[in-house]
């Protein structure tokens, strides 16, 4: 009933913007009356364009940039992320994702990189990101950048399946103000404030502040209000500048503060074999700044120092986390011999943590100092002919968990014509243990002690520390190649086949369980993804990926229990976006997917044998821009379902179905 | 209600069938260089010499492939002290003829070096997008930063063969080539 009064009116109003037309209103400023300070403030190169040609690249990279993001409607960046192909992307709840890169996913996904603005956002204690916390002015991203496979030679250690840069504009490319606002069900309200400023002929600052607050979606199992909703504060700071004419520097900095209701239900008390249902409220603040300088004596000789600070806290029921991180990294790219292109760097990273335990999960010691060294140096090789680009890379790695890794690769690239290109690759990558898994101590459970002990004593199961974990490691395969007939028609595909070992699982004790390198196994997949725009007014993209884990419990481990996610991911992914552009300054958009069914990861899962069916959902909006810098947009995003699972987290909360969302938005640029 | 919804894309897709393209409203490269050369014109003053007469027009040249599309053109109905302003293209370096800036194109690239020689002795303003041009003698210098246009002095040469230019100027120089003294 609610849903089809919604429709209704999100029929009229397409018909009421359809119906409405208004003149152009071009501003005819004439340039030539310009003074000399104010031509010098024009943008003669529009921001967002895709800054390396992706043919010259050996790697399966995909990116997002500022159009694809906003013609998609999406308001965050996970839910951005979904138009990659290769990547698994599952809303557990209205606050968390599960995110990973060719295969593993789980809340903790943890051999996936990602970075904002070269700040590494992964958290340390349990290896994964927390995605509610990652707060982008949409925007304000230039690109997001996507590389599936290893690429742990640039960036190190967790690289291991994927990495996500998420790049935003340098703020001489945000001149300006922008104010947005949006409203529906599912989002209550996300309002954004930007301004952008020269200060002076060098000097460049913008400053943002932004709100977003999203209602609870429902649970699977009685349809009742998963008491999920939550909501975000942000605000924060890019200022870039000039020295001379070689010499460039930045210098960022954000705060946010989440609030986010949660149902617990699988809290544990010593006097009951069953969980207890608690309602949490999640408090996460933090902040970062990070300043960075470049030195270029030429397009092809130049160094960049780097250095951020970031400091975050959260506080759940069952855990309180505090983190201090100073992260310094220097790179310096050069072409000592012709031919070469090489690029090495040194980097440093000190992470302080402090723990408040509780009697779910609980970490000794409780505060901990780690730090991470590394370095690294890649060669390019234009071989014999320039269509044949050897990359011969490593990086050194030492850290406080598992001592020094060392992560090889060697890539190669043929691009026998301007339409071609052939890449492959062998490289070896590392996901060191987490803070959890070291040292952490996790109650999955009650059990009652059997005979002989007498009935009715109550102890905790529980998954223990073990400090002599090694890292997980890969040796991946991969292959790819590119067409692009001409800038209408781009193909991308790739093959790749990914050999685990050492991955990290629980094996039975006499007291209970304890993390383990227990697993081996090994995944191959295929991606592809094809660009076409037949015509000027319309623009699709199609992609489509497949993916086949096989993992195996490893020869040496004694146990009967081990939790093998082989069907974590879904096998099949489909993804069809197209941008139509309706004339009258109204474009529409549409965005199809098709995700194939995945179990229920771990144990909620052996309890209740939940599996999560295949499904299909439709995205679409329509676009008006009616004045120059005027935006309204009218968005529904799952609207194939009134709800749908996507994913069911491995503990704490029950499954969380994903409701259809509507909403308007308001974009003012000025 | 999925049916209804296609009903309705349907309908509009169909109903709106007139692609109307746009294009870009902001200004283009060009055009920005051509306002340059008319804010270039206003704040440089060339010696008497380099004009036939009192009345003669200030003539801006383009040497080689005119990449301006029209750009330029507009600037022929304003004046310059009490000068008008004439726009001439020029395809080859023998053809230059009178004329107080001359913008060398990127097809002239690989001869600027020649082309600086033979244009050394005479109070012409020369522009280039060249690296390097304002070093290698070029009096004026377009370079790009962080994708806006601005640009380099080399002030000596300008002075060497008497040309007088305004402090305003200079001052939004990103950079000035001059001798040190």
């Amino acid at each position: 009933m609610l849903s089809s009064v919604k429709t209704s009116k999100f029929i009229s109003v397409l018909l009421v913007l359809f119906c409405l037309s208004i003149s152009d209103s071009s501003a005819g400023q004439d340039v030539l009356d310009l003074d000399l300070s104010s031509l010098m403030q024009i943008q003669i190169t529009s921001a967002g364009r895709k800054a390396q040609n992706l043919a010259d690249v050996p790697a399966a990279v995909y990116v997002i940039d500022q159009a694809d993001i906003s013609n998609s409607g999406v308001t965050s960046i996970p839910e951005a992320l979904r138009m990659v192909p290769g990547l698994q992307v599952a809303r557990i709840s209205s606050s968390k994702w599960a995110i990973t890169s060719r295969g593993f996913n789980g809340t903790f996904a943890n051999k996936l990189l990602v970075q904002i603005d070269g700040r590494s956002v992964y958290t340390p204690s349990y290896s994964g990101v927390y995605w509610d916390v990652q707060n982008v002015v949409l925007e304000d991203v230039e690109r997001i950048e996507v590389i599936r496979g290893p690429g742990a030679t640039l960036w190190g250690a967790n690289a291991v399946n994927g990495i996500i840069n998420i790049i935003t504009k340098q703020s001489s490319d945000t001149p300006g103000g922008l104010v947005s606002v949006i409203s529906g069900n599912q989002e209550k309200l996300m309002a954004t404030a930007r301004y952008g400023t020269q200060f002076n002929g060098d000097t460049y600052g913008r400053f943002y502040i932004n709100r977003h607050d999203q209602d609870s979606y429902e649970f699977l199992e009685d349809k009742t209000d998963a008491y999920d909703d939550w909501d975000t504060t942000s605000g924060g700071f890019r200022l870039d500048g000039d020295v001379g004419l070689n010499d460039s520097w930045t210098f960022q900095g954000d705060y946010y503060r989440n609030n986010e209701n949660q149902r617990n239900d699988t809290y544990w008390v010593q006097t009951s074999l069953l969980p207890l249902e608690v309602e949490d409220s999640v408090d996460a603040e933090g902040f970062n700044l990070l300043a960075r300088w470049t030195h270029k004596y030429s397009d092809s000789n130049s160094w960049t120092l780097q250095s951020y600070y970031d400091d975050y806290q959260r506080e759940e029921i069952y855990i309180q986390q505090d983190h201090q991180i100073l992260d310094i990294d220097f790179q310096h790219r050069l072409q000592p011999i012709p031919r070469h292109d090489v690029i090495w760097g040194l980097g440093y990273r000190l992470i302080k943590d402090k723990f408040g335990n509780t009697s779910q999960i609980s970490f000794s010691p409780e505060k901990n100092t780690n730090k991470i060294v590394n370095a690294f140096v890649q060669d390019e090789i234009k071989l014999s002919t320039d269509q044949l680009l050897l990359t011969l890379g490593s990086k050194f790695e030492r850290n406080d968990y598992t001592g020094t890794e060392i992560q090889p690769s060697v890539r190669l690239l043929w691009k026998p014509t301007g339409k071609h290109s052939l890449w492959t690759a062998v490289s070896q990558a590392v996901r060191t243990p987490s803070r959890a898994e070291d040292t952490g101590l996790i109650t999955v459970g009650m059990i009652e002690l059997p005979p002989p002990y007498p009935p009715g004593i109550i102890v905790p199961a529980q998954v223990s520390r073990n400090n002599d974990l090694n890292a997980e490691k890969l040796l991946a395969y991969e292959a790819g190649y590119r067409f692009s007939a001409d800038k209408n028609f781009v193909v991308d595909m790739a093959l790749y086949y990914n050999s685990y070992e050492n991955l990290i699982t629980y094996q039975q004790t006499a007291t209970g369980f304890q993390f383990y390198n227990g697993l081996e196994g090994d995944t191959y997949g295929f991606e592809i993804n094809a660009e076409w725009k037949p015509t000027e007014w319309l623009t699709s993209e199609l992609s489509y990926s497949y993916i086949h884990l096989n993992i195996d419990i490893a020869p040496t481990v004694d146990s009967s229990f081990a939790v093998v996610a082989e069907k974590s991911n879904p096998e099949h992914q489909f993804s069809v976006r197209s941008n139509i552009d309706l004339g009258h300054d109204l474009h529409l958009n549409l965005w199809g997917r098709y995700v194939d069914n995945v179990d229920a990861a771990t144990s909620t899962a052996l309890i209740s044998n939940i599996e999560v069916d295949s499904y299909f959902e439709l995205d679409s909006n329509i676009i008006w821009k009616p004045l120059e810098g005027l935006e309204f947009m009218l968005a529904g995003q799952n609207l194939l379902n009134r709800q749908h699972l996507e994913f069911v987290q491995e503990q704490f909360t029950s499954p969380i179905e994903i409701g259809r969302s509507v909403y308007a938005k308001l974009t003012w640029k000025f | 209600m999925l049916r209804r919804f296609c009903h309705i894309v349907l309908l509009v897709s169909l109903l709106s069938w007139s692609p109307q393209l746009k294009a870009a409203q902001e200004p283009r490269e060009y055009q920005v260089k051509a306002a340059y050369l008319y804010n270039f014109a206003k704040f440089i003053t060339w010696p008497e010499t380099a004009f036939s007469d009192k009345k003669a027009p200030l003539v801006i040249g383009v040497l080689g492939k005119n990449e301006f599309n029209g750009y330029l053109e507009p600037l022929t109905s304003k004046t310059v002290r009490n000068r008008p302003i004439v726009v001439k293209h020029f395809k080859s370096i023998e053809d230059v003829s009178a004329c107080q800036i001359l913008y060398l194109s990127s097809s002239e690239n690989k001869q600027l070096k020649t082309h600086l020689k033979k244009l050394s002795v005479q109070a012409i303003v020369t522009l280039s997008d060249e690296r390097n041009f304002a070093k290698q003698g070029g009096i004026i210098q377009f370079t790009p930063v962080r994708g806006r246009l601005r640009f380099i002095i080399n002030l000596e040469k300008a002075k060497a063969v008497g040309m007088k230019i305004d402090s305003q100027l200079l001052s939004l120089a990103i950079e000035l080539l001059e001798t040190k003294k």
